[in-house]
């Protein structure tokens, strides 16, 4: 960081007029885009502290109207969310960081473009992003497996993804040869070349990927309906959406029922709200851990390697 | 038939014998493996019931059992009435889509990497993808509260600069609904896109754009002698995935943000096969489209990457 | 060269253990799915056995053991009879339940006294499972994927696209067959219409247990049906009534006089009129007859068409266009997300109209709370374009939603069929939607000398309307349809109609009240074969739903669109328009397969009428 910015500042000296302009359009441009961005979240964190019946009356801005935890309440208030955070903790992380070793290393195969029948492995890979069975094979092979119910069905069939592995073997293009030459003729083995070469050299790409994976894996739902049973297996999404459907089934049900000629006690909770209040919970740990990522995504990297 | 050679000189690999190639590059077989172990036992092995795709699969029966009906499923498809209205919606919103979001991103992620400040430019970058976390469900709600003719912000703006005199109902008019949407996804996807850009710019060696100030490039010179070369190649590889998922597009915006009066452009073919399956209850009907889907898929993205093999002599293959 | 070959022979290799694989995967699928069919096959052989040896028992000497469980309560509105089969067995036993439906919390059978006192009369306990989600895949992946099925199916219609397969897959057993077989004396709690409804397979039997309604025109006080809903208050405040609203030309007049203090007085609204989408049945107002399916019926020709191609569907469709080109129905009212009830509690709402207003009636509590205590919606009485005393309404058999099955992989369908027997008596709906006899709710008489039932449990006297109500469900787990224990649910409203607007409604509103008694002698009973096209549906799957969905497509899209349009020629053009286009999608071939099919079903519904 310090490197980047002084290396900066002793460039400036020459910077013109003209760059001292754009610099400040680009302020205020990014300003603009950052304003534009933030507000529809803000709004969704806004409502989901409002109280439900009150945010459909009329719109909200910048502060809620009524103010209410009751939507938290109502997702969080189910015997089994603390069980599933950690769930769902468990599976994100495991996940992840075995998704990213595993497509980085077959990806490092497939990035030598000479190896032998490599065309016909691209073709073999890129084939499955295209055509598959439909969800009642896939069921069925999950089935076999062994894995219906079980905590590894969140772990195993995840561990490669064809689209990550192009993407990396893409960045894999850009790493200089010369490290790796240079690490051949010190005697090392391809395996450990991977792991103390290559690794260290992605890193801006495996922690993308990692980003990608790791929500993917904490917002993931459809499985856990389709593959699992017991309650230990759920996870925070789960809940989550089953909570927002549960709203949405009551509301269509008094609805129903006021149709057919029952009013019921109308209800301040909802669909909306709560869906709002979910997806705060979503974003919030990515909001979180993102932070930590983004010092991967630094210049500078390659410099020190290749001088030395 | 030569020797072997003790060091491996990629060039020289075809004179050499098939075994003692193949001990060389062995290990890096081997990691290719690992993934087509996982391909065979966890894509080709379902992939076999395509064939529901051919018959008149029933449950009791399974996979095996059912009846062939042969090429009756994908008759029926050619025959739906909308199916052309369908097709037409889904290039048209995706020409769009493609054609203003990578020009967007793309000056996104250049104009983010210039700023100096780099606290905030984080600041910037996390804001920015926010969006990308809003659930089509929940964009529904808040594009609903914004496009209202009645309440809504952008026609209340609008009506005070005097550019309209009444609200426009945005998801009312037909003609209006491709450009709203795609601008409604640019905003959601913007700063997510950024990221894998932002990632391989990460990766320029430093060196390049010291030495280029010093010979006196300007900021755009630099953009573009430097940064943008360098991003060619992620971004043929991004585009032709995209190409390749052109049959999906809109999904989840047909099915939020469609309704009676906007039909004619809103009514995709992803929503459209989704809402056909639903209705007929048929798995082997759903199939039969999704493969039909897979293969325009597959032929438009080898398509694309043939033809970035030509112009830019970077593709997948 | 050399090479090549070797890459062709690796790409042979590569091929060949690919599909090897492919091969090896799915035989491995067929023996276990034919293992399955032969274990199968001999379970529903035993069964059968089993039961053949108990039809002949029952042919003989009526149900046979003894009798250990009698009528419960007093007959109210029907006489169920005394002799029933579940009557004979109360054994405890759990039956393992499958609900095709969402659960709003944590609740199971047996978590309040109404489903305990169930438990203790039948000895039956139902473990009860919901979907995951709302789309049926845990359904479909149940049978897809060879499971034991739980023993009993809740909450799939039988018009569903997954009924026939439950049929044809046999999955199910058949309700009809287990009745006859079981429980006879179960076609006396029935009603006649639900029989011949619930036929929608070839066979023409019924397959699941349907619990339903009709309307036999007997009933004392009707449903209330109208079409338009308003803003009691601004009516009153404009100096007329909702009894008051009784021509067209009324309604229009009222409209204009709220035009002209629309903005000064009542800035918050929105919408002086709101219909979410193009009614079909408010063409009743203007002569057809209101019926909640788009085709109709013309017993003079004998020929089916759909409403709008009427003069009566057409003159519908301008007045709408009027309604918009005066400004009082805004487009947003079509297009906005927001529910019903919520723009009405909003306080953004004059009129509501829909095929069935009474969600306007919900919208009470809310705009009380949003706008003021006096603000409130009320029921309009129903006109006519004309200024005719009659409106016509098909009042038609309707069911629910619900549809219990007994699957094939059962342990007791004798109990299961008990079970639903039970729940079909009069006993049975009332305490699963009112609690227990003597203790919650009691047999009392009106003015008019109709038995009716009331509550009488602490909770709902002290606090009688919706919050009593409430109040009954938190501590005795009544009216239990967040939990779909529709086993009972829709017939009880079949009593409850009869004097349901304190009772199971909660409103005291006069308003509301007496717009309803206005309606009921307003409209016709169901022998105006008109309507029936109401209670005939076509299943999704077959040729005829298919072609029905594509038209239908087109019809809604272009009909909606028609209605904001600026001028008469624009209109015309647009609705001949969408005639011609309809023809071009193939009309003639949709008629072609659907009127044989309502043929059929005319003549069975008029034998039942006429045995009824």
């Amino acid at each position: 960081m310090a490197n980047e910015q002084s290396t900066r500042d002793s460039i400036s000296l020459h910077a013109t007029r003209s760059e001292k302009v754009f610099n400040v359009c680009n302020v205020i441009l990014m300003l603009i885009i950052g304003f534009v961005t933030l507000y529809p979240f803000w709004y969704c964190v806004v409502v989901s502290f409002n109280e439900g019946l009150d945010a459909t009356v009329a719109p909200l801005f910048f502060w809620p109207r009524k103010w209410s935890l009751e939507n938290f309440e109502f997702i969080l208030t189910n015997k089994r969310t603390l069980s599933g955070f950690g769930v769902s903790v468990a599976r994100t992380v495991i996940g992840t960081i075995t998704h990213v070793l595993f497509t980085g290393v077959v990806a490092y195969g497939l990035s030598k473009r000479w190896i032998m029948g490599r065309k016909i492995y691209m073709l073999i890979f890129t084939f499955t992003m295209y055509f598959g069975g439909g969800m009642i094979p896939v069921y069925l092979n999950i089935q076999r497996l062994g894995l219906i119910d079980n905590f590894l069905v969140y772990i195993i069939p995840g561990l490669f993804s064809v689209y990550d592995s192009i993407l990396i073997m893409s960045y894999y293009d850009s790493i200089p040869g010369a490290l790796e030459e240079a690490a051949l003729i010190d005697g090392a083995g391809h395996l450990k070349i991977f792991l103390k070469i290559i690794i260290p050299a992605s890193m801006p790409i495996f922690a993308t990927i990692a980003l990608f994976n790791g929500v993917g894996q904490w917002n993931a739902y459809m499985d856990t309906v389709i593959y699992t049973r017991s309650d230990s297996l759920i996870t925070l999404q789960a809940i989550m959406t089953k909570m927002i459907n549960s709203a949405e089934a009551l509301q269509e049900l008094n609805e129903q029922m006021a149709a057919n000629g029952a009013v019921d006690g109308f209800q301040t909770i909802k669909p909306i709200t709560v869906r709002m209040a979910t997806m705060i919970f979503t974003v919030l740990p990515i909001t979180l851990v993102y932070p930590f990522l983004q010092k991967y995504f630094v210049k500078g990297i390659m410099i020190g390697s290749v001088k030395g | 038939m030569s020797k072997s050679q003790a060091v491996h000189v990629p060039g020289m690999a075809k004179k050499k014998p098939f075994w003692v190639r193949f001990k060389k590059e062995a290990m890096f077989h081997i990691f290719v493996w690992l993934g087509l172990a996982f391909l065979i036992i966890f894509a080709y092995i379902p992939m076999g019931g395509i064939v529901i795709a051919f018959k008149d699969y029933n449950f009791r029966q399974g996979i095996w059992g059912s009846d062939w009906v042969g090429l009756s499923h994908f008759k029926q498809l050619f025959s739906d009435f909308f199916m052309g209205n369908a097709v037409v919606n889904t290039l048209g919103l995706s020409i769009l889509s493609i054609g203003l979001s990578y020009p967007a991103t793309i000056t996104f992620t250049l104009l983010l990497n210039e700023l100096n400040n780099v606290k905030f430019k984080r600041v910037i970058q996390t804001v920015s993808y926010l969006p990308h976390f809003i659930s089509w469900a929940i964009m529904t709600v808040i594009l609903n509260a914004m496009l209202s003719p009645s309440e809504g912000i952008i026609n209340i703006v609008l009506m005070n600069l005097g550019i309209i005199d009444e609200g426009i109902a945005f998801l009312a008019r037909e003609e209006l609904f491709w450009i709203t949407t795609v601008v409604a996804s640019i905003w959601k996807n913007l700063g997510w896109n950024t990221i894998v850009y932002l990632a391989v710019i990460a990766g320029i060696d430093e060196s390049l754009y010291e030495a280029a100030k010093i010979d006196g490039a300007g900021r755009f010179a630099r953009m573009w002698y430097i940064t943008l070369p360098h991003l060619v190649g992620i971004i043929s590889i991004m585009l032709i995935l995209s190409m390749g998922g052109i049959v999906n597009t809109g999904f989840d915006i047909s099915f939020y943000l469609s309704n009676d009066l906007n039909y004619n452009r809103s009514n995709t073919l992803a929503y459209y096969v989704y809402t056909m399956g639903l209705r007929r209850g048929d798995f082997s009907y759903s199939t039969a489209i999704s493969f039909l889907l897979s293969i325009v898929s597959a032929s438009m993205m080898l398509g694309t990457n043939a033809l970035s093999n030509k112009l830019t002599g970077k593709g997948l293959f | 060269m050399k090479n090549t070959k070797l890459v062709k022979l690796i790409a042979l290799m590569i091929a060949i253990i690919m599909t090897a694989a492919v091969f090896a995967g799915c035989a491995d699928t067929t023996t276990d799915e034919s293992s399955k069919e032969e274990s199968k096959v001999s379970e529903e052989s035993k069964t059968e056995e089993s039961a053949d040896d108990e039809t002949s028992e029952d042919e003989s000497t009526g149900y046979t053991g003894e009798k250990v469980a009698d009528l419960g309560i007093p007959p109210i509105l029907k006489d169920d009879p005394d002799d029933m089969y579940w009557m004979y067995n109360t054994d405890p036993i759990t039956l393992t339940v499958y609900v095709n439906g969402l659960i709003t919390d944590d609740w199971q059978w047996g978590d309040d006294v109404t489903t305990q006192y169930i438990t203790e009369r039948t000895g039956i306990t139902l473990d009860m499972e919901w979907a995951p989600d709302a789309e049926g895949t845990r359904l479909n992946l149940m049978l897809a994927g060879g499971e034991t099925l739980p023993d009993i199916f809740q909450a799939i219609p039988p018009t569903s696209t997954v009924a026939g397969e439950l049929v044809t897959g046999e999955y199910v057993l058949c309700a009809e067959d287990l009745i006859n077989e079981y429980a006879p004396e179960m076609w006396d709690v029935y009603t006649p219409y639900q029989k011949q409804y619930a036929a929608t397979t070839d066979d023409g039997k019924m397959w699941p247990f349907l619990v339903g309604y009709d309307f036999d025109g007997e009933n004392h006080y009707g449903y209330m049906h109208g079409y338009i809903g308003g803003r009691g208050d601004i009516l009153e405040a404009l100096g007329t009534k909702n009894t008051e609203i009784k021509t067209i030309d009324d309604f229009r007049q009222v409209l204009d006089d709220f035009n002209a203090v629309w903005k000064t007085d009542y800035p918050d609204i929105v919408y002086p009129v709101l219909m979410r989408g193009v009614c079909s049945q408010f063409s009743a107002v203007f002569g057809e007859i209101g019926c909640g399916s788009d085709l109709r019926y013309d017993p003079e020709t004998g020929e089916c068409y759909f409403w709008f191609q009427s003069e009566e569907g057409y003159n519908t469709l301008k007045f709408y266009n009027e309604l918009y080109r005066n400004g009082y129905l805004p487009e947003e009212a079509f297009i906005t997300t927001d529910s019903s009830i919520d723009l009405m509690g909003a306080g953004k709402v004059l009129f509501f109209i829909a095929s069935n207003t009474w969600e306007s009636s919900s919208a009470n509590a809310p705009v009380k709370e949003n706008v003021g205590e006096d603000a409130y919606f009320a029921p309009i009485y129903p006109f006519t374009a004309d200024g005719k005393e009659i409106l016509n309404t098909f009042k038609g058999i309707s069911y629910n939603g619900s549809g219990a099955w007994v699957t094939a992989d059962c342990k007791a369908p004798d109990r299961a069929t008990g079970f639903m027997e039970y729940s079909a008596t009069e006993e049975g709906i009332l305490t699963l939607n009112c609690g227990i006899y003597g203790e919650h709710w009691d047999v009392k008489t009106d003015d008019d000398g109709y038995l009716y039932p009331a509550f009488i449990a602490e909770e709902y006297t002290s606090n009688p309307g919706s919050a009593g109500q409430a109040a009954m469900k938190e501590a005795y787990g009544i009216n239990n349809h967040e939990h779909s224990l529709w086993f009972g649910h829709t017939t009880a409203y079949n009593f409850l109609w009869n004097y349901d607007t304190i009772f199971m409604s909660g409103t005291t509103n006069p308003n509301i009240l007496a717009g309803r008694s206005l309606w009921y002698s307003a409209t016709t009973d169901n022998e105006n074969l008109a309507g029936v096209t109401a209670t005939f549906s076509v299943a999704a799957s077959s040729d005829a739903g298919v072609a029905l969905a594509a038209l239908s497509d087109i019809y809604s899209s272009e009909l909606a669109k028609m209605i904001f349009l600026n001028s008469d020629e624009e209109f015309d053009a647009a609705y001949n328009a969408m005639l011609d286009a309809l023809k071009a999608a193939g009309e003639d071939n949709f008629w072609s397969l659907y009127e044989p099919m309502f043929a059929d079903y005319l003549a069975k519904y008029q034998e039942a009428l006429a045995s009824k």
